[in-house]
């Protein structure tokens, strides 16, 4: 179990135990407590030595994974500094906003989604004005957005990065998923091998030994194998381009590519 | 040893101290002193200097940074002016491989007239001629007086107090007693020597039009070099033990070159039986190995020296613990420090800069602020390793020429003769020399 998911894992019951201070300034329409507690969030989300360092460090591996094969198959421009203007992108569990941000840097449309609420208002919170134009976010799960017909077909790319180790049902998301690419549209997937390996490293060795997350936040059985994902995504009608495994290495804070799918592997499917 | 342990643990140390920006993210966002007005700025680069100013160039000159708003300050009043009747200045410095290919780049190397070993108030005139044609041109009189770590930024205030100044990154190029440095509380480490530097401007006794070889002697008071100029100038670069550096301080310059000559020819400053074994050695090499004939070369008669330009360093090495920290970078010698052997602290510093814009150039390619401390890091990793390890270098080499235990003596004698005779041995290390940065 790599420290990317404790660092995921963790965060969730703290976020929802983080209680208001209930002071309310009469004279403001904005609740300064509510613009504190995003703000304390925001920097939460967004300290790279913090919590969620390794999902900062994975954006060295992830982004020009991602930017690499969207060229790939449908480049658009020829722009050295914004190479994925004109993409439309839906970032799924986008939580701060970690990785929807770069991708926008990089010249992307995308719009970020999460179920937790309060991930959209930090996200919100941090989003920098300049990328304003073009960065979205919307508190909204996969289920509901693929009911609301103007989003049909309407994505290049999908992204689930660290998400699908927390879906029931990963044959549905997948169908949901297919539902809003446009055809040749491509679905980016990082997440958790379901192996011995990261049930003795990811649930008892963290969970019951460490205690570096509370006993029960993980359930191996959602784990998923990367047969299991190939066989899933060819029957909602994809073909799976790209399957590697990821390394992390804890001391450094480094992610690497690796042959070894055994913990962490990430997934580029193509839509026919 | 104690030291060895300490550089190990400074080492180990690299990435284990974590960094808190998010205690002050909380500040509240009243102005200091509303009085003076704030300048938003992408890069705001301290020191004017040679790396400093090779720095700014470096991004101005860069396709990915060509939109960012550059800032360059200097805490002088003056900038360097070149006329070409100008005396030969003390320091000079011999550009590495790495070096000529970072002003390749940069669009200086034709300016500096292609040669490898160069003034450096030349070099920092060519440099800032070429930031005239990027439009930036150093800010004098501004030191920095403190910052802050903001949400997304740092605020600069400036000793004048004139302007403020928010920056995304801070690059602290201040020189070796950087006060960003100390302002950061960044600790250093340091050992210091009972040796001296003595730099001086020579004039040879002939026109030498083939003057293009640097020459050095391995003396047991340590190591005497001289880097050619021009056809009738060389540099020198003269280590010597503490007591001896006021005498040779206090010669006139008469006394002085008699001295540069003594010490490039004679052997006055050898021990007599180290001698012996060395030429014993030498012998029986040429007997295994002739000579290379390209190898044999006369030392440079010495007639004068420029006046005012001899001067004397005392021989110190730096290193900060920490190259970044948030949204703030150390280049140069306020990260690192050798002394000044022939401008290899330069050429270090030269390389800083080669590396914090490949790193700056992926971050901004990955999408990722530029002054994502996750990429800062990896700069830092890179120049740490590559740095220490020349320290370390530097330090073993004046610690095998401070003693004067005798089979010590004996042996770096006999090594460095073995070094002499065996050529491919010695193309090898000069290689070393010219690429190492």
């Amino acid at each position: 179990m790599s420290i990317l998911s404790y660092r995921f894992f963790r965060c969730i019951p703290r976020l929802r135990s983080i209680t208001l201070s209930s002071r309310q300034s009469s004279t403001s329409t904005i609740d300064p407590a509510e613009i504190n507690r995003f703000r304390q969030l925001s920097s939460a989300w967004w300290n790279e030595t913090g919590e969620y360092a390794a999902l900062h460090s994975l954006n060295q591996l992830r982004i020009p994974f991602i930017r690499e094969q969207l060229l790939q198959s449908l480049s658009k421009t020829n722009d050295p500094i914004k190479p994925l203007k004109d993409f439309k992108l839906l970032d799924i569990g986008c939580g701060g906003g970690i990785l929807t941000e770069p991708l926008v840097r990089l010249g992307a449309s995308v719009l970020g989604i999460d179920a937790v609420s309060e991930n959209i208002s930090t996200a919100e919170f941090h989003a920098d004005p300049i990328l304003k134009k073009d960065l979205n976010y919307k508190h909204v799960t996969l289920e509901e957005l693929s009911e609301n017909a103007e989003q049909i077909e309407k994505y290049d790319g999908i992204i689930a990065s660290e998400v699908l180790e927390h879906i029931n049902n990963v044959d549905g998301f997948i169908g949901n998923v297919s539902k809003l690419l446009k055809p040749k549209g491509l679905c980016f997937i990082t997440t958790l091998n379901q192996t011995m390996a990261s049930y003795f490293l990811g649930i008892i060795a963290a969970e019951y030994v460490f205690r570096l997350v509370p006993p029960g936040t993980h359930s191996w059985n959602k784990f998923i194998r990367p047969s299991d994902l190939i066989t899933l995504f060819d029957k909602n009608g994809f073909t799976v381009l790209l399957n590697n495994g990821m390394f992390y290495n804890p001391l450094t804070n480094r992610w690497s590519w690796s042959d070894n799918k055994i913990i962490n592997y990430a997934l580029c499917a193509i839509k026919n | 040893m104690r030291q060895l342990l300490l550089l190990r643990r400074s080492l180990i140390a690299v990435r284990f101290s974590s960094y808190s920006t998010s205690s002050k993210a909380t500040i509240s966002h009243d102005l200091p002193n509303t009085s003076i007005p704030t300048e938003n700025v992408d890069i705001t680069i301290a020191g004017g200097g040679l790396v400093g100013s090779a720095m700014a160039l470096a991004f101005a000159s860069s396709p990915i940074f060509k939109n960012h708003k550059i800032v360059l300050l200097e805490s002088q009043s003056k900038l360097p002016k070149v006329s070409k009747n100008q005396s030969y200045s003390n320091r000079v410095c011999a550009l590495n491989a790495q070096s000529i290919n970072l002003f390749e780049k940069l669009g200086t190397w034709d300016l500096m007239k292609s040669i490898r070993v160069q003034k450096v108030s030349r070099m920092q005139s060519c440099l800032l001629e070429r930031l005239k044609q990027f439009n930036i041109e150093p800010r004098l009189n501004s030191r920095v007086k403190s910052f802050e770590n903001e949400e997304n930024s740092i605020r600069i205030k400036l000793q004048d107090e004139k302007i403020n100044l928010r920056t995304g990154l801070l690059i602290a190029a201040d020189g070796y007693q950087s006060s960003i440095r100390e302002m950061a509380r960044i600790p250093t480490m340091q050992w210091n020597y009972d040796q001296f530097g003595i730099v001086a401007t020579l004039q040879l006794a002939d026109n030498m039009p083939d003057n293009i070889v640097a020459w050095q002697r391995f003396l047991p008071t340590g190591p005497v070099a001289c880097l050619p100029l021009s056809n009738t100038h060389s540099s020198l670069v003269w280590t010597v033990p503490k007591s001896m550096h006021k005498t040779l301080m206090n010669l006139s310059d008469e006394q002085f070159v008699d001295e540069v000559n003594k010490a490039f020819t004679s052997d006055v400053y050898k021990k007599n039986g180290i001698i012996s074994i060395t030429e014993r050695l030498r012998s029986y090499w040429q007997q295994v190995i002739p000579v290379s004939s390209t190898l044999l070369q006369y030392p440079p008669v010495i007639i004068n020296i420029q006046p005012k330009s001899r001067a004397a360093f005392p021989l110190s090495l730096l290193n900060s613990n920490q190259y970044v920290a948030p949204r703030l970078v150390l280049v140069g010698d306020s990260a690192h420090r050798i002394h000044p052997m022939a401008g290899q602290g330069v050429n270090m510093g030269f390389g800083d800069i080669v590396c914090l814009m490949k790193i700056l150039e992926q971050a901004v390619r990955d999408g990722a602020d530029f002054s994502s401390l996750t990429y800062l890091v990896d700069y830092e990793r890179q120049r740490q390793l590559q740095c220490l390890a020349r320290l370390l270098s530097i330090d073993s080499l004046n610690r095998l020429y401070s003693t004067k235990f005798s089979p010590i003596v004996a042996l770096r004698s006999v090594g460095l003769s073995f070094v002499n005779e065996f050529s491919p041995l010695k193309k090898f290390f000069a290689k070393q020399a010219a690429y190492s940065s």
